[in-house]
């Protein structure tokens, strides 16, 4: 069976030709029909570009040189533009980091989740209200008649975090990109938007990638986990194992660091200053023998 | 359900705009005057208390009615042909109005439209927009004007032209800015994300968070097409000498400033009051609707 989603020897740099300074050094993802699976990294790790990427929301000077993002067997990066945007946000959408900045200021909440409806959906008026309102409902949102006519400063981070993910699941697609969902939202709030992306996975069988810092929320809600530090997959496995069984360094380390509430005595160790300096050296060397490709300074 | 007892709503209302607007002494003072010279360009038939070209050559020079020597019926006194003042400058502020409102809409129009597009594409258009303004504004706008409208030939219809060419960049600079500034916003990625053209991005996301901008600025500019055009019938190249304009009177007062200072001082305040007004309703409306729009 073809996964949905197969990234496969992904560069990715930003700059311009004579000085590029590489994001990521071949990337390889694979996630099937309806996986949940975790690309686990520190700031800066590169994995939000893997995201981006596939999305196409790459920031400016940011350039894909190698590689394929295959989603059900159709290379993303060599679509045309035109029939990307039949894919985004049909089949694959996003759930953002920002709840409090995704939404456009000056436009009612129903108006924003109804765009997705008409474009993709061809829905017209009458039946596109009655839509974002059960879509509202979905995410648990009281009185969504009301809140689908009120602006986003109106709303909570929470509600707002509500919103895009009803909009996220609005078409039904075969693959959400969760980009730190809840990395924004206050510790109480997480849980509950936690809990509401993998009911929503659950029900509609939706496969997501799911980009975050933190390894708690992983183990929460990933069945498969990649390890992702200076733009390269580390470590890559079911989250079980990457957990009972870490096989790298890196990993092992990345673990130490995590607080966890069932040894609370424990100290946190901070990742090693050495394996740090043993790793970029390695992503140098791996610049310096792809061809053409030089790397920063 | 426990989740849905959770999210709980928050959604306190909101001030309406129009509300906020209402509370602003600027919004209110600026657009008070701004409204009663609408009026008064509106109405001017019927606001005159005399014809503004009928001449009276027994009565000229006469004094505003406070003065000794004022005959009643001429409030404000009469110009060198005996042509009632009062009866001109609200004749003239018609030519003023018509000019304002025309020329700023062309200005914004065309501004607008260049600033959107350089800011939002970027790369070769907004290259040459960018160059296109720094050329411009090289150019004394005044100076510019002049020529312009001596090219074009005398009359209302160079005066509105000569505007929009010149002041277009107001808009293009600002907007342009102002554009790049959304783009960069994460709403504007959860637009491209779910599959909307660029063109409905910009005209359907964008464009609606520039507005409140527009309209302070179009504001301002209407101001300023005021100023050009009183400087431009000053030195003759607008109306026909005996059609009143604001500017042509200031230009007629200030040959006989030290015989009779009224035809030129009641010129100079109005033109003074109309510009500062629709000066204060631009920042008020900048004031006022920003908090609302930009939190």
């Amino acid at each position: 069976m073809t996964p949905v989603l197969d990234i496969r020897g992904l560069h990715l740099a930003i700059g311009n030709r004579r000085r590029a300074t590489p994001i990521l050094r071949g990337v390889g993802l694979k996630i099937g029909v309806g996986e949940v699976h975790g690309l686990v990294g520190e700031s800066g790790a590169g994995k939000s570009m893997v995201g981006r990427a596939l999305l196409d929301i790459l920031p400016g000077g940011a350039v894909i040189a190698e590689g394929r993002i295959d989603f059900l067997g159709r290379d993303m990066i060599r679509l045309s533009e035109r029939e990307r945007r039949r894919l985004l946000g049909r089949e694959i959408s996003l759930i953002p980091q920002d709840p409090m900045t995704a939404l456009n200021p000056v436009r009612r909440i129903g108006a924003q989740v109804a765009d997705v409806l008409r474009l993709h959906l061809g829905l017209k008026d009458k039946a596109v209200q009655a839509r974002v309102v059960d879509l509202l409902d979905g995410v648990h949102i009281r009185e969504p008649e009301r809140v689908a006519r009120r602006y986003p400063h109106e709303l909570s981070g929470g509600m707002r975090q509500r919103v895009l993910i009803a909009t996220a699941f609005a078409c039904e697609p075969k693959l959400i990109v969760a980009d730190e969902p809840t990395t924004a939202l206050d510790v109480t709030v997480q849980r509950q938007i936690l809990r509401l992306i993998r009911d929503m996975q659950a029900r509609h069988g939706t496969a997501i990638l799911f980009i975050t810092h933190d390894l708690g929320v992983v183990a929460k809600i990933c069945g498969e986990v990649s390890v992702i530090q200076g733009g390269r997959i580390l470590e890559h496995g079911t989250a079980e194992a990457i957990f009972s069984r870490p096989a790298h360094p890196y990993t092992r380390a990345l673990i130490a660091a995590t607080p966890r509430y069932d040894r609370p005595g424990d100290r946190l160790q901070p990742v090693p200053t050495a394996l740090l300096a043993d790793l970029a050296r390695e992503a140098l060397e791996l610049d310096a023998r792809r061809p053409g490709a030089t790397s920063a300074p | 359900m426990a989740e849905r007892a959770a999210a709980i709503d928050r959604a306190e209302s909101a001030p309406s705009p129009i509300r906020a607007l209402l509370g602003n002494v600027r919004v209110v003072i600026g657009g008070t005057v701004v409204l009663l010279l609408l009026v008064v360009a509106l109405l001017a038939d019927l606001l005159a208390p005399a014809d503004p070209l009928r001449q009276d050559l027994l009565f000229f020079y006469l004094p505003p009615f406070w003065m000794e020597g004022a005959e009643p019926g001429f409030w404000l006194g009469t110009d060198s042909l005996g042509r009632d003042i009062l009866s001109r400058l609200i004749h003239a502020a018609r030519i003023a109005v018509t000019v304002a409102v025309i020329a700023a809409s062309a200005t914004a129009v065309i501004g607008t439209t260049l600033g959107l597009l350089a800011g939002f594409y970027g790369r070769w258009i907004d290259t040459i927009v960018s160059r296109l303004i720094d050329i411009w504004m090289a150019f004394p706008p005044v100076l510019l004007s002049i020529v312009l409208v001596a090219v074009l030939g005398a009359g209302l219809h160079s005066v509105i032209i000569a505007i929009a060419v010149i002041d277009w960049t107001r808009f293009a600079r600002v907007v342009r800015a102002e554009v790049m500034v959304q783009r960069e916003q994460d709403y504007i990625a959860s637009a491209m994300v779910i599959g909307l053209s660029r063109w409905r991005t910009l005209t359907g996301e964008i464009l609606p968070n520039v507005l409140p901008l527009l309209l302070t600025l179009f504001t301002l500019e209407m101001g300023i097409a005021i100023i050009v055009e009183a400087i431009l019938s000053f030195v003759g190249l607008s109306l026909a000498s005996d059609f009143p304009t604001w500017g042509g009177m200031i230009a007629e007062g200030r040959q006989v400033i030290n015989q009779a200072w009224w035809l030129m001082a009641f010129p100079v305040a109005v033109l003074i009051v109309v510009v500062i007004a629709l000066n204060m309703l631009g920042d008020g409306l900048r004031q006022a609707l920003d908090p609302v729009l930009r939190r």
